[in-house]
């Protein structure tokens, strides 16, 4: 029985993974935490939304929503410029970004 | 009172002179601003809000003890436009145009309108603002105060390594001046006013997320004509971006 688990579980796994869309932001002008704090301020707004996470010195943000929540890239460019930056890059990926920092916090 | 344009609403800007930045649309600022010189004591409590993206708002008034009890000394409406923006991986090189209208709370004081544009860099290593501005003053009085012109530049270092989820600190070096044009009296100059001042103000700027603490001290450096250098004096702001 345990071991029926064991086998199910990476596929329970995927598919809670799957559920999810991972957006990165390549940001520019990103130069301050003070600064930054409107940014994670608006993308807190994003429905579902889930582990944001923003590197500063890399110009990095990722963040993850509900795959049938996903915003358009252009939504998530005005996000970004409301907020004083300039969204270069956005990504998006069914599987997690990597942080460069991950002992940040 | 030199300080005549106070920080806030802004990021790593001058504590004693000003910069581009402008906050996020949408945007509140409350900050607080005490400035001590000898015995007397200012300060002002002002509340900014980014209208725009690019233009933000900001409602203060001072209070000061310089003519006897603690009481307001003035309102101020502020406007910041950021007209220039140029992003780039890790620093920002932004333009803004700010006027300010300052009416005072007390009769007999003078009030003014000020004019200035400013512009600087921001950067994960190093910062630089520099700025220049004009002001009308006027007086219900028929001595009408000599109008001004103020420039300052401001050179800033983070002395570590920035990360977004923890304390940072960045340090500065700030350089003031003033130059006051002579009073008039029913329209003739008067004899013994106008003059220059030039000061400098280490500073630094202490930033937890949404809280900023930034404070300094001012050194009066340089005297012309019949205006005195200000007296040595510390200023601390607390600002919250909400």
């Amino acid at each position: 029985m345990l071991a029926l688990l064991a086998l199910n579980l990476p596929a329970r796994a995927q598919e809670a993974t799957a559920e999810r869309a991972y957006i990165q932001i390549r940001v520019n002008g990103l130069s301050c935490p003070f600064c930054a704090y409107g940014l994670e301020k608006k993308l807190k707004k994003i429905a579902g939304q889930k582990n944001l996470h923003i590197q500063l010195e890399e110009g990095l943000v990722t963040l993850d929503v509900p795959a049938d929540k996903k915003p358009a890239k252009e939504t998530i460019q005005k996000i970004v410029t409301d907020a004083g930056f300039t969204a270069k890059e956005v990504n998006f990926s069914d599987t997690p970004f990597k942080h460069e920092d991950e002992d940040s916090h | 009172m030199l300080t005549f344009y106070s920080p806030g609403a802004n990021a790593h800007e001058p504590l004693y002179g000003f910069g581009p930045h402008v906050l996020f649309k949408g945007g509140w600022a409350p900050h607080i601003t005490t400035n001590f010189s000898g015995k007397l004591v200012e300060s002002e409590y002002a509340l900014g809000y980014g209208i725009t993206p690019a233009w933000t708002g900001i409602a203060e008034v001072g209070f000061s003890d310089a003519s006897g009890p603690y009481q307001a000394s003035f309102y101020r409406l502020k406007s910041k436009y950021r007209f220039y923006i140029n992003n780039q991986p890790g620093y920002s090189h932004q333009v803004a145009l700010i006027s300010q209208l300052t009416l005072p709370a007390q009769n007999g004081e003078p009030g003014a309108f000020d004019m200035a544009f400013t512009g600087g860099r921001e950067g994960l290593k190093f910062y630089w603002f520099a700025s220049a501005g004009y002001g009308l003053r006027f007086a219900d009085n028929p001595v009408k105060p000599g109008n001004r012109v103020i420039y300052n530049f401001t050179l800033g270092y983070r002395p570590f390594r920035v990360n977004y989820y923890k304390p940072d600190i960045v340090f500065f070096v700030e350089t003031t001046g003033f130059t006051f044009q002579r009073s008039k009296n029913n329209g003739e100059p008067v004899a013994e006013s106008g003059g220059s001042v030039f000061a400098v103000a280490p500073t630094f700027f202490f930033t937890y997320r949404n809280l900023a603490v930034r404070g300094g001290v001012q050194f009066g450096v340089w005297e012309d004509g019949f205006v005195n250098k200000p007296d040595t004096n510390f200023k601390l702001t607390v600002e919250v971006h909400l």
